[in-house]
């Protein structure tokens, strides 16, 4: 019997959960109906169901479909409702005890009893994606904002890294007085070559974007706060030129001519393309006890990105560019999951010894059979729990931003790998801002906004 | 004693069914028994550690109190034309800098001491004003629309700081007046507020 309160808590997860992730739509049902056809019935079912409105991903997803709509006003209310949530856990109290159960729940049984808050590059692209929607509806102060609370939330993201960092730590050690080894990723592991990929050690680290930088920059010039904010632009494009070299290709000018310079205007095209890669738990499972019972380690995995494009190339009747991709949102998963991953591995053997404990004790007591039920209903309780642990699944997975001059009243030409869009320049503005969203191939939206 | 029984009970079967009946609350009065109440608009509002209208109410109060007391309006020798332009929001929160100035609009209004002009919108500050004044010239009408002696201005700061016990947010909320001919800063002042909100150590 001393494997009982294990057993109770196991049950009590195994049964909450069934009430607790009643999801209209699963992770691939949100994904994979994104075309042209099945978008506005997945958008109406995602706003209806508010079986996860508690959830920071629900908000999230939904706030990205809403603006991918052109409902620039009702994504910032989900954006705030996304903020609200982050906002409650960054101010629980020092010893919080949802954050200790959360804690022990995922150190005992599972990676998918811990509630998603999401990582540091989603809750800085979250308040980019919304100064996006304040730019669409001309308010490039409230885009301003954002920014500047873009640049806030990454101080908490990295007071969490350095305390996983310490947790990793003594997790490590748990385990190694375990006698386990957590210092290599399991061979089998899917992701284990694409964290050692040269563009993802590249990365200066998990959560800064050169795409969000290069944005603020522009906002700043347009919103005319640059002076009042102590050259924030500046600083903002000194930033992004440091995460990538390449921003510098974004900003394009014409020749200072007499007879073109009072018919010139400024351009901005930002691009979203895509859907960035989704949370999984992959479980790599493995023989204790001569193969009578298993056991698994459970990994944060992810699956890849969908609808996305290689190139984008811009052209007007004096220039041709090709803005270069400046939000890599996969690459900053997978450089997110390999900094934390030595942290999560120690968990997750932490995880495996103490399940395996206890389907040795169920086969000590009930033979070979009972040991493969605890082993199975461990397996199975887990995967169903895991399965309700999900990120914004929905997130633009590349950006490209492109500031140029051009003629008034001249065409525009975008290509979106092989997809054409063109539209025709305002006569009488000094710039404009074109939002071009690329669900899919067939769903693709260009919103614009003039000043 | 079966008749006192039956009268009371007569009593309080009537009060219950008028008692359902009649509106509740007295005349006039809608929506009795709802947790709505009307407070007190100039309580001290801590509900949060954001900009809110005990912030808006003391901005305006001092710097209203301020711009008054100032040469360039108390001892103006004809009632000075004034015009406010926006108050920049610097800070992290979504600010209705609107407000600040239309409470400071009309706490200058109601002293009597200045004059002003109706909001030109979209304009770049200053330099806007100086070509407002210029290009209406040819219209003795417009001109006096145009025609400010003054501009307000301002900024909402905010700086953010927070360890794992305390959280304090500083807003600093500046005005000037400017004389749009001349660019000069005849006046400026500064409302500054310090909120400081800390974590409980142990909590759900």
């Amino acid at each position: 019997m001393k494997y009982f309160p294990l057993k109770v808590a196991f049950g009590i997860t195994f049964f909450s959960s069934f009430f607790l992730h009643a999801t209209v739509l699963t992770s691939d049902q949100l994904r994979s109906h994104l075309s042209i056809n099945n978008f506005p019935t997945t958008l109406t079912t995602l706003s209806a169901d508010k079986s996860d409105n508690n959830k920071f991903w629900y908000w999230l997803n939904l706030a990205r479909l809403q603006q991918a709509n052109g409902d620039f006003t009702t994504s910032i209310q989900s954006f705030e409702a996304a903020y609200a949530i982050l906002d409650e856990y960054e101010n629980r109290a020092t010893i919080s005890l949802r954050n200790v159960g959360a804690f022990i729940g995922s150190t005992l049984m599972s990676k998918g009893s811990e509630s998603y808050y999401g990582k540091g590059y989603e809750r800085t692209l979250m308040h980019t994606l919304n100064a996006l929607n304040y730019m669409m509806l001309s308010d490039f102060e409230g885009a301003a904002v954002e920014m500047r609370r873009m640049e806030q939330r990454q101080e908490f993201w990295l007071k969490e890294s350095e305390a996983k960092i310490k947790e990793a730590s003594e997790e490590k050690e748990k385990a190694r007085r375990q006698g386990n080894d957590t210092t290599g990723i399991p061979a089998n592991y899917s992701l284990a070559a694409m964290l050692e990929d040269q563009d993802v050690r590249a990365l200066t680290n998990n959560y800064q974007d050169p795409f969000s930088y290069a944005l603020s920059s522009i906002i700043m010039d347009i919103s005319d706060q640059g002076a009042a904010s102590g050259n924030s632009g500046e600083i903002s494009l000194k930033r992004a030129l440091a995460l990538n070299p390449d921003v510098s290709k974004a900003f394009a000018s014409l020749p200072n001519s007499a007879s073109i310079q009072n018919n010139k205007m400024n351009v901005t095209i930002i691009v979203l393309t895509g859907e960035a890669p989704a949370l999984k738990i992959e479980k790599i499972r493995f023989p204790i006890l001569h193969g009578a019972v298993y056991s698994s380690i459970d990994l944060p995995s992810y699956t890849s990105p969908s609808n996305d494009i290689s190139n984008v190339t811009i052209q007007t009747d004096k220039l041709q560019l090709q803005p270069p991709r400046l939000l890599k949102a996969d690459l900053m998963a997978y450089k997110t999951l390999k900094d934390e991953l030595p942290g999560e591995l120690a968990k997750s053997v932490v995880r495996a010894t103490t399940k395996a404990i206890a389907a040795k004790q169920a086969s000590d007591h009930f033979g070979n059979l009972g040991g493969l039920v605890a082993s199975l209903l461990f397996d199975v309780g887990s995967s169903y729990v895991d399965s309700g642990f999900r990120n914004w699944e929905v997130m633009p997975n590349s950006g490209y931003i492109s500031k140029f001059e051009a003629i008034k009243n001249s065409t525009v030409t975008v290509k979106l790998n092989n997809t054409k869009e063109s539209f025709v320049l305002p006569s009488d503005k000094k710039g404009t801002i074109v939002l071009i969203t690329y669900l899919t191939p067939d769903n693709i939206r260009i919103d614009h906004v003039t000043y | 004693m079966k008749t006192i029984v039956n009268i009371s009970i007569s009593i309080t079967l009537a009060t219950i069914l008028f008692s359902g009946c009649a509106p509740k609350g007295g005349a006039g009065m809608v929506g009795y028994d709802s947790n709505v109440k009307y407070g007190d608009a100039k309580a001290v509002e801590t509900v949060t550690a954001d900009f809110g209208s005990t912030d808006l109410q003391a901005t305006a109060e001092s710097l209203t109190q301020s711009l008054l007391e100032s040469r360039y309006i108390a001892k103006a020798p004809q009632t000075p034309k004034v015009r406010l332009r926006s108050v920049n929001n610097l800070t992290y929160e979504h600010i209705d800098t609107k407000a600040i100035t239309d409470k400071i609009r009309i706490k200058l209004l109601k002293s009597g001491q200045v004059r002003f002009l109706a909001d030109t919108a979209n304009l770049n500050q200053v330099q806007d004003e100086r070509e407002l004044t210029a290009s209406a010239t040819a219209n003795k009408g417009n001109k006096a629309m145009a025609d400010s002696d003054y501009i307000i201005t301002g900024n909402v700061r905010s700086i953010k700081k927070a360890n794992d016990d305390v959280k304090d947010v500083y807003y600093n909320v500046s005005l000037e007046l400017v004389n749009p001919q001349s660019g000069e800063i005849v006046w400026a002042d500064e409302k500054e507020i310090r909120k400081v909100t800390s974590k409980s150590s142990v909590g759900w």
